[in-house]
């Protein structure tokens, strides 16, 4: 494997001299600020490969920033990227915040020959910060790797069997692991020549009875083996057993691809049998629940200070070595004061270094039911440290929280004892009031309300006729006052039946005297003239005048000249009935034909 | 008077009256047994009683079951019908005080907050009632315009300032009406509930941010499964499944 330095802190010494400037020279840099480790660093799996095969380029970026900014690839030379992938990792340490960044690249060369991957630079703050290029030597396709410095090319290759060129090996770090701890199972290629016909393809064992995690970033380092130099590349899987007693790993595989002209070539391990022990029963906690390895455990309350019956965030975080991804959450102590609500959990994990590490976080809302200086009791957790073959417990500290009376709420009474002093009234607790008794009835409810009812909006509407009604009379009362050809027009029929009805117990010359009245007032109203000095011939003028109809004239004079038969000559009592009834008759038609008249 | 299949025990049912079954229902919240008076209050609900005093005591006993949502719910149902019940405003503030959302609403203006505060004071029915009665009011002192012209300026005064109780109070009417049929209130009654971005699970949708019991919301509208709603004074809106809240007005 091969690192690459920045430029300031390169150093070379070949004479003493030379070695004491650069003693002085160091000496400075430490106590600057650039003196510091470099924010960046690249490193390559590899710096020999075939013209087929990938070259793994980790960059890492470290530093306090916020966000970690992404490292510069415009010089990459001869390659291209196929694939990346990032991993960040944010950690503060007595308030000390660092950031690191973790780019992967897998790089495929484009020529063969000496090819170099350029300086990869990375903007913080507006300064730059640059490595060194990487020399890589890229052969043609099929050629047999070797490492520089085991390379002669005056001496030959030694001569391989088959089944030499290729092998593949299977193992685990601990054969006998107790239940959930972790072991490391180790997949390892062999190869004394690179793939010629692309990359192999691994299929590892399908680790029943174990919870598995692989590790990303597989190793590489030559190993020599009967005097030839192979490139190991280890592909390595943390096991955590799930179940107890002997468990055996089926193989592991590998499929290099062949040619046309030759098959591909199948690979496959020995089985790994791992014995697994069961937890100890002495002395394990009651709160135990199935964790394994090294951890810590530590709370926190999102405020220190806050309102009654308002959430505050609790944090529990564990962090350490083991299955950091199945931890159960923590048993909370019971705590009446507090309401608790449901968690959730984040995982942050971290198995770059070939174990599990990381940490797991619960975070749940908590609610203060009471006022005043509160403590959050102490978290327990208790898991197995296999290393020390014992259970621990630890704990978290008490959290002070000061909670404070709601203001919105009324404030406490205050209540004067005998001795005339004012106390304030402490409120111990706030409880809803209590039920209802039954009330006299019960409402039956209604689909709609008031509102939503027909019956309801016509009762808005029979007001407006009310007034509409009283404007109208009001109107036709002030016209009857002001306007007496109105009046005379509007009482006339009244005025005339009512002669009429007046005369119904006279004799018979009176009724007929009382016809003639009635009839002349009415016509004279009608036509709003005076009666007194008005003829029959007058009469019939006026009536031709007001264009009613001729057969109603003829009528008024046919009636007219009984009338004066009646007054003048002698007349039966039912010849004078008859001329009321005719007058009455008269007068109802008149009055409609009048009525038709006007609104022509 | 109605009758009503109330189950006192897991093996025995009789017909009561709602008085009997409230009676009923009121002793076992007084024994402790909040369960029972829950199931006793939920039938009578159920058997279309529409009381403020039924919807009270179902509040309290949701509450002594730990049910804030519910408990909620049924406060804002006795809300409606009787919102000058002192007993319940308080039960209802002490409710919403230990809801875990804090939906403050925003300052709406002094129009809208005099509806509000109309709101507050009457019923629905009532002040349809009262603007009926303004209207009949107003009708008279147009009578009085009309046949007595000597109190015509005083009656052409009144006319005015019921005329703007009234405007007032129909526009109050109109919005609680509207608000009752379009945007009709709602109260989360599952413990915690994601809003999601779309009417579907998520596997389709994003969750925009979590709901819990007790929340107040405004229901938009419904599909299938699905109802979308807003949280009152804010923009926040999504889709929640339609099992996780309950309409306050139940009709």
């Amino acid at each position: 494997m091969t690192n690459a330095t920045p430029h300031n802190i390169k150093k070379k010494s070949n004479t003493l001299t030379v070695a004491m400037l650069l003693v002085g020279l160091l000496s400075i840099l430490l106590t600057s600020p650039i003196s510091a480790q470099s924010p960046i660093t690249a490193r390559v799996d590899r710096n020999t490969l075939t013209i087929d095969e990938q070259v793994v380029l980790t960059v890492t970026v470290t530093g306090d920033f916020l966000k970690i900014p992404q490292p510069d690839l415009a010089n990459l030379g001869e390659f291209i990227v196929v694939s990346s992938s990032t991993s960040t990792q944010v950690s503060i340490v007595n308030g000390q915040m660092t950031s690191q960044g973790v780019y992967l690249y897998r790089l495929q060369p484009l020529h063969e020959g000496a090819v170099e991957i350029g300086s990869i630079g990375v903007n913080i703050d507006g300064q730059l910060y640059q490595t060194d290029p990487i020399q890589l030597e890229v052969f043609a396709g099929g050629t047999p790797i070797q490492p520089p410095s085991q390379t002669n090319p005056d001496t030959d290759a030694p001569t391989l069997s088959p089944g030499e060129e290729f092998f593949v090996k299977a193992q685990v770090d601990n054969p006998n692991p107790f239940l959930g701890q972790q072991i490391i199972y180790t997949f390892q290629i062999y190869q004394a020549s690179g793939f010629a016909f692309g990359q192999p393809d691994y299929t590892p064992p399908p680790f029943t009875d174990f919870w598995s995690q692989e590790i990303i970033a597989p190793l590489h380092h030559p190993e020599e083996i009967n005097g030839i130099t192979y490139m190991v590349t280890e592909i390595m899987t943390a096991l955590f057993p799930a179940n107890l007693g002997t468990i055996t790993i089926e193989p592991a595989s590998l499929v290099i691809p062949g040619s046309l002209l030759s098959p591909d070539i199948r690979l496959e391990t020995e089985p790994v049998t791992v014995e697994v022990k069961s937890l100890p029963e002495q002395g394990k906690p009651e709160d135990f629940s199935g964790a394994v390895g090294q951890y810590s455990i530590n709370a926190n309350l999102s405020d220190s200070e806050v309102v009654i019956n308002h959430p505050l965030t609790l944090r529990v975080t564990i962090e350490g070595t083991g299955n950091i991804q199945t931890l159960a959450e923590p048993v909370l102590p019971e705590m009446d004061k507090w309401r608790m609500f449901e968690s959730k959990s984040f995982t942050d994990i971290d198995a770059s270094n070939g174990r599990m590490t990381g940490t797991r976080t619960f975070e749940r809302l908590v609610v203060p039911g009471q006022a005043g200086e509160l403590t959050f009791e102490p978290i327990s957790f208790s898991y197995y440290d296999p290393d020390a073959q014992a259970y621990n417990t630890i704990s978290t500290e008490p959290i002070p929280v000061t909670v404070l009376p709601d203001d919105s709420q009324p404030a406490l009474p205050t209540v004067v004892d005998f001795n005339d002093e004012e106390q304030t009234v402490n409120l111990l607790a706030s409880d809803i009031r209590h039920i209802k008794p039954v009330p006299a009835s019960l409402n039956v409810g209604t689909a709609l309300s008031v509102a939503g009812q027909v019956v309801y909006w016509m009762a808005w509407i029979v007001p407006l006729f009310l007034v509409a009604g009283v404007q109208i009379w009001q109107h036709r009362q002030q016209r009857l006052q002001k306007d007496p050809a109105f009046a005379r027009d509007q009482r006339a029929k009244r005025q005339a039946l009512t002669i009429l009805d007046e005369a119904k117990t006279a004799g018979s010359k009176e009724q007929a005297a009382a016809a003639g009245r009635a009839l002349l007032g009415y016509l004279s109203d009608k036509l709003n003239k005076p009666t007194a000095g008005l003829t029959t011939g007058g009469l019939i003028r006026l009536l031709r005048e007001s264009r009613l109809q001729t057969r109603h004239i003829e009528r008024i004079e046919a009636l007219l000249h009984q009338i004066d038969i009646g007054r003048f000559a002698p007349i039966s009592a039912g010849d004078a009935e008859s001329i009321i009834v005719e007058t009455r008759r008269l007068i109802d038609d008149l009055e409609k034909s009048f009525s038709r008249q006007r609104k022509r | 008077m109605m009758g009503l299949l109330v189950t006192v025990s897991a093996v025995s049912a009789q017909a009561v009256s709602p008085t009997e079954a409230m009676t009923a229902g009121n002793q076992s919240y007084e024994a402790g047994n909040y369960a029972q008076a829950v199931e006793i209050y939920e039938t009578m609900v159920a058997a279309g009683i529409q009381d403020s005093t039924l919807y009270y005591n179902l509040g309290n006993a949701y509450f002594k079951q730990g049910q804030l949502g519910k408990a909620i719910l049924n406060y804002r149902r006795a809300y409606r019908l009787d919102p000058r019940d002192v007993d319940n405003n308080v039960n209802l503030a002490l409710a919403r005080s230990q809801a875990l959302d804090k939906l403050d609403t925003a300052n709406d203006g002094a129009v809208t907050n005099f509806v509000k505060a109309a709101e507050d004071w009457l019923t629905l029915d009532e002040a349809s009632m009262l603007a009926l009665g303004l209207w009949l009011l107003l009708c008279g002192l147009a009578i009085v315009a009309i046949l007595l012209p000597r109190f015509r300026q005083v009656s052409l005064w009144a006319m005015a300032v019921v005329g703007l109780f009234l405007i007032v109070g129909l526009i109050s009417i109109a919005n609680r009406l509207y608000n009752d049929y379009a945007y009709p209130p709602a109260v989360v009654v599952a413990e915690q509930v994601s809003v999601m971005s779309g009417p579907g699970g998520a596997d389709q949708y994003v969750v925009e941010f979590d709901l819990h019991t007790g929340a107040e919301v405004t229901q938009l509208e419904s599909h299938d499964n699905w109802r979308r709603v807003s949280l009152p004074g804010h923009d926040f809106q999504g889709w929640i499944s339609a099992d996780a809240l309950e309409l306050v007005n139940p009709n």
